[in-house]
């Protein structure tokens, strides 16, 4: 017996482009495919490398981050200091290789919390619906009623810069994210026969709605966390950089460009290094974040 | 006898998936002279719909192509022309009308601008000039207070509304071809009734020919000159519309109107076709029909039937054992 | 709509509610006296001390000083500053339209890039325009602003010495200065916003071209540059719109990075001034705020879109 077949024609896409294509048209579009797996295997390079920094710091780092040295202050890149040193004589490379392991803590530290909080809050508001949804959603919404890093720079200048403040200033403006796409999550699986099934079984309720959520946000809450990473150490190095973050001695990433600020001219290379790190390390987790979001959008066409 | 307006010989048309190759239109040949109708009926995915979207060269590519053949308008290969000249024709010479009216139009334009935006690229009128001729071509579709419904967007019109606005839009730089791709299927049976009335007034007042593509016979007996039957890609039949009723040839077609619910049988089951369409991406070998045809033999199953005349038959058919 | 607009106001009254709550608390949860602040190096004694204390209401319970705190509010008046005894909302206002310059001119800088780069990009989808775009988009978004500022004030300010690298002129005082002046901010926060505007822009873009209007556009013979830019960028537009008023928002929100930076006057500098100095009322005075004239773009951008897509405003 002839198989049945699934009719291209039932979802045929026959908006055209705006400029039709040929051949060169085909291999652009294979090329585009492998060059994005590229650039999210490159995201992933990345974000290993910085991991390994942050856990390797110790065995990776040249000096000691804190060893001032005022003779040596300003110096260029040089066999004995890799990427030179600040304005304090300090070794830079070895206080990125430490720095990274503020980023990442902070970094992690902030996503970890607005997972946390924003997951399930968002999962009992999609699921109780009502009133409950409706004062939690609000309630969210206050979050959402700051713009920008005011919210961050309030809470870290209110409870002083300690690491929970940070991860709690940066996670919660990255929270309500989280609460909303596992809100719109749950509110598509809710009514749906097989959860009805699952009910009529016997199934505690905690257990259907956990395996909701794995079922249907799972993607999503990956590609946010891979963005929130990046945004929260991006948020991180802003706040130090602004002398909001952790005092100095500490590495942290920002704190260096800050520090540079009144010896740019004299010594370029202080303010130009950790920025470049910063802005490398932010776009791995970033091209992370895009590989993911391809990976689990329907595929229009295959070409 | 003067040539046919269109002519398409031998069109091929594939598309390029993941999993291979899919063959929508294989080997198509078909003619439509001036002022008939041909409809052309088939199932989902046979190839009808890549076929009227072949003509205007309107074939998403990538993943579609037109790999081979000719498609001959006026006597000119629409297959060789540039993207220009295929322009100037589309709307002008040659025009279709789509399934799905409401998405057919663009959601932030009012109905008028639309209709009026081929008057100005086609005849170049004035926006004045174009709003007028808009008018009037909607009056001539029969709509009910053109200058209001001119001013309306697509959404705030009914489904059989916007079906005459795509017909007036289509109809008015008075094409000499009509490319209708299931126009009434997503509309009410009443409203269907009224379309294609207008449809066939419309033809007869413009003297234009049509291509009608539906897969419901019962439309199709209303409006057609001559009608030819798509399976898997390719025609396996084509005949004027009183042969193919009366003494259809191809067991597909046999298999098509026995299905089809009459007043005069109604105390008989429905005899269904047993089985489903063939893979068009690895189709069976010979003919495509053969898996689901109670009359297939060995030649059936080795090579793939053209679509010529049999002797002691009327009308072209693809089969080996034409006939009841 | 109308019906709508005021629904979307009333409903910002809860949001205000809690976003003043949060602020107070959080607030007050600054260390630092402040009443020492005020006393500033001068010897005191416990007296003075109660006395100035007493005067700043500082000697209540929290849950009395927020009440009196919002009664003062809902008469206008967002209380005192600390440092400099005026009136927290004369500074802001004062301060505001430094920022208010800096965020339409990035505006236009962003919407000027983007959309351009956008419309390509997805018309030429693959080639070396979408891949140039989409690494400019990329590149802003990994790069931090700060750092972006001071790679241009190094090379524009310092090495080439084309523009200056901090300060504010007034227009009204001297235009062409006050535009100079405003330029390197500008070029940092207007191409911060064009980065995720164009991927935007792009990818809204690529959606409309392979919807239906645009096949029926194409049969009826449109070319295909109207196609393009007639028929899917309006659609494109409409869809930008939130986007674009997001940033908007958070550009009137004052970029504290940016403005710390280039010494802009703006009230995000405001807010880390009040910081350092532990200014509490000018602090939490500007963050209500500019908490509240956030909302408010939102909920403008909001009623904007909806307005413009002719589908939901004639339903």
């Amino acid at each position: 017996m002839a198989e049945a077949t699934v009719t291209p024609f039932s979802q045929e896409p026959i908006a055209p482009r705006a400029q039709p294509r040929s051949i060169l048209g085909r291999s652009r579009d294979a090329l585009a495919v492998i060059l994005r797996n590229r650039l999210a295997a490159l995201g992933l390079i990345i974000v290993l490398l910085t991991s390994l920094t942050a856990i390797l710091a110790p065995q990776l780092a040249t000096h000691d981050p804190f060893q001032m040295n005022l003779a040596d202050r300003l110096v260029r890149p040089s066999a004995e200091h890799w990427l030179g040193t600040d304005s304090y004589g300090r070794d830079i490379f070895t206080r990125l290789v430490y720095g990274s392991r503020i980023a990442m803590r902070v970094a992690l530290g902030a996503v970890l919390l607005a997972v946390a909080i924003g997951v399930p809050i968002g999962a009992l508001s999609g699921y109780a619906g009502g009133w409950v949804d409706t004062l939690i959603m609000r309630g969210i919404d206050t979050f959402l009623a700051f713009p920008g890093r005011l919210l961050a720079i309030t809470l870290v200048a209110a409870m002083g810069p300690t690491f929970l403040t940070l991860c709690l200033a940066i996670g919660i403006t990255s929270l309500p994210g989280y609460a909303r796409v596992v809100r719109a999550g749950v509110l598509s699986q809710k009514e749906k026969e097989y959860v009805e099934a699952a009910r009529m079984t016997g199934e505690p309720e905690f257990r259907i709605l956990f395996y909701q959520i794995l079922a249907n946000c799972m993607a999503p809450i990956l590609v946010l966390v891979s963005l929130d990473f990046a945004h929260a150490i991006l948020v991180e190095s802003s706040l130090s950089f602004l002398g909001l973050g952790f005092p100095p001695p500490a590495p942290s990433w920002g704190l260096m460009l800050s520090e540079a600020r009144g010896y740019m001219e004299l010594a370029p290379h202080v303010a130009i290094i950790p920025g470049l790190v910063i802005s490398i390390t932010i776009l791995g987790f970033n091209l992370i974040g895009d590989g993911l979001r391809d990976i689990f959008d329907p595929r229009q066409y295959e070409a | 006898m003067n040539r046919p307006l269109l002519e398409v010989n031998n069109l091929t048309v594939q598309f390029r998936l993941k999993r291979g190759t899919l063959t929508a239109v294989d080997n198509l040949c078909f003619t439509i002279d001036e002022k008939e109708t041909l409809g052309i009926v088939g199932e989902t995915g046979c190839g009808k719909s890549a076929t009227a979207l072949s003509i205007l060269r309107l074939i998403t590519a990538p993943p579609g192509r037109i790999v081979g053949g000719e498609i001959l308008f006026e006597g000119d290969d629409l297959l060789k022309k540039s993207e220009r000249e295929m322009e100037k024709i589309r709307g002008n010479k040659i025009s279709m009308i789509f399934q799905e009216p409401m998405t057919s139009f663009n959601p932030s334009f009012t109905i008028g601008e639309q209709i009026a935006e081929s008057y100005r690229i086609h005849l170049r009128h004035s926006k004045k000039t174009a709003l007028e001729s808009t008018q009037h071509i909607l009056d001539a579709v029969r709509v009910p207070s053109p200058r209001t419904i001119m001013a309306r967007y697509p959404h705030q019109l009914s489904g059989g509304m916007r079906q005459r606005a795509m017909i007036a839009m289509a109809l008015s730089c008075q094409p000499r071809l009509l490319i209708a791709d299931e126009p009434t299927t997503a509309l009410d049976v009443t409203i269907q009734a009224q379309i294609l009335e207008l449809l066939e007034e419309l033809q007869e007042k413009m003297k234009m020919a049509m291509l009608f593509i539906s897969h419901n016979l019962g439309v199709m007996a209303r409006l057609c000159n001559r009608i030819g039957v798509m399976y898997a890609g390719s025609l396996v039949e084509i005949a004027d519309k009183k042969s193919l009723f009366t003494s259809p040839l191809h067991p597909y077609t046999i298999g098509l109107l026995r299905a089809v619910p009459r007043r005069d049988r109604r105390h008989e089951p429905l005899k269904a076709i047993p089985g489903n369409v063939c893979s068009l991406l690895e189709p069976p070998p010979g003919c495509r029909f053969h898996p689901r045809c109670s009359k297939a033999k060995e030649i059936c199953r080795a090579e793939l039937p053209s679509l010529e005349n049999r002797s002691g038959h009327h009308h072209p058919v693809a089969c080996y054992f034409p006939g009841e | 709509m109308i019906l709508y607009v005021l629904r979307r106001l009333l409903q910002l009254v809860p949001v205000f509610l809690c976003a003043s709550f949060l602020i107070f608390f959080i607030i007050h949860l600054l260390p630092g006296d402040p009443v020492q602040v005020m006393l500033g190096d001068e010897r005191y004694d416990e007296s003075q001390y109660q006395l100035l204390r007493k005067k700043m209401g500082l000697d209540r319970p929290l849950y009395a000083q927020y009440f009196s705190w919002l009664q003062r509010l809902a008469h206008g008046d967002l209380g005192q500053s600390l440092r400099t005894q005026r009136a927290v909302l004369d500074t802001v206002v004062e301060r505001y339209p430094a920022t208010i310059y800096l965020a339409l001119a990035s505006l236009i800088l962003g919407t000027m890039i983007a959309i351009p780069a956008g419309t390509l990009a997805a018309v030429r989808q693959n080639t070396l325009w979408d891949y140039a775009a989409m690494s400019f988009a990329l590149f802003g978004i990994a790069v931090p602003n700060f750092w972006f500022a001071l790679l241009l004030i190094l090379g524009f300010g310092l090495y080439l010495g084309w523009f200056p690298t901090l300060g504010y002129v007034d227009p009204s005082v001297n235009f062409g200065m006050f535009l100079w002046y405003l330029t390197l901010p500008t070029i940092v926060l207007g191409t911060d916003m064009a980065s995720t505007v164009t991927r935007y822009v792009r990818a809204e873009m690529l959606e409309q071209l392979k919807l239906d209007y645009v096949r029926t556009a194409r049969a009826k013979g449109v070319p295909r540059r109207w196609v393009v830019y007639k028929h899917t960028l309006r659609n494109s537009l409409i869809a930008a719109t939130t986007v674009i008023g997001l940033q908007v928002g958070r550009l009137l929100g004052g970029s504290t990075v940016v403005e710390t930076i280039f010494a802009w006057p703006g009230v995000g500098r405001l807010v880390l001034e009040a910081v350092y100095a532990r200014d509490y009322p000018l602090l939490q005075g500007a963050v209500l705020f500019l908490a509240c004239t956030y909302v408010v773009v939102n909920l403008f951008v909001d009623v904007l879109y909806k307005w413009l897509d002719p589908r939901i405003s004639l339903s």
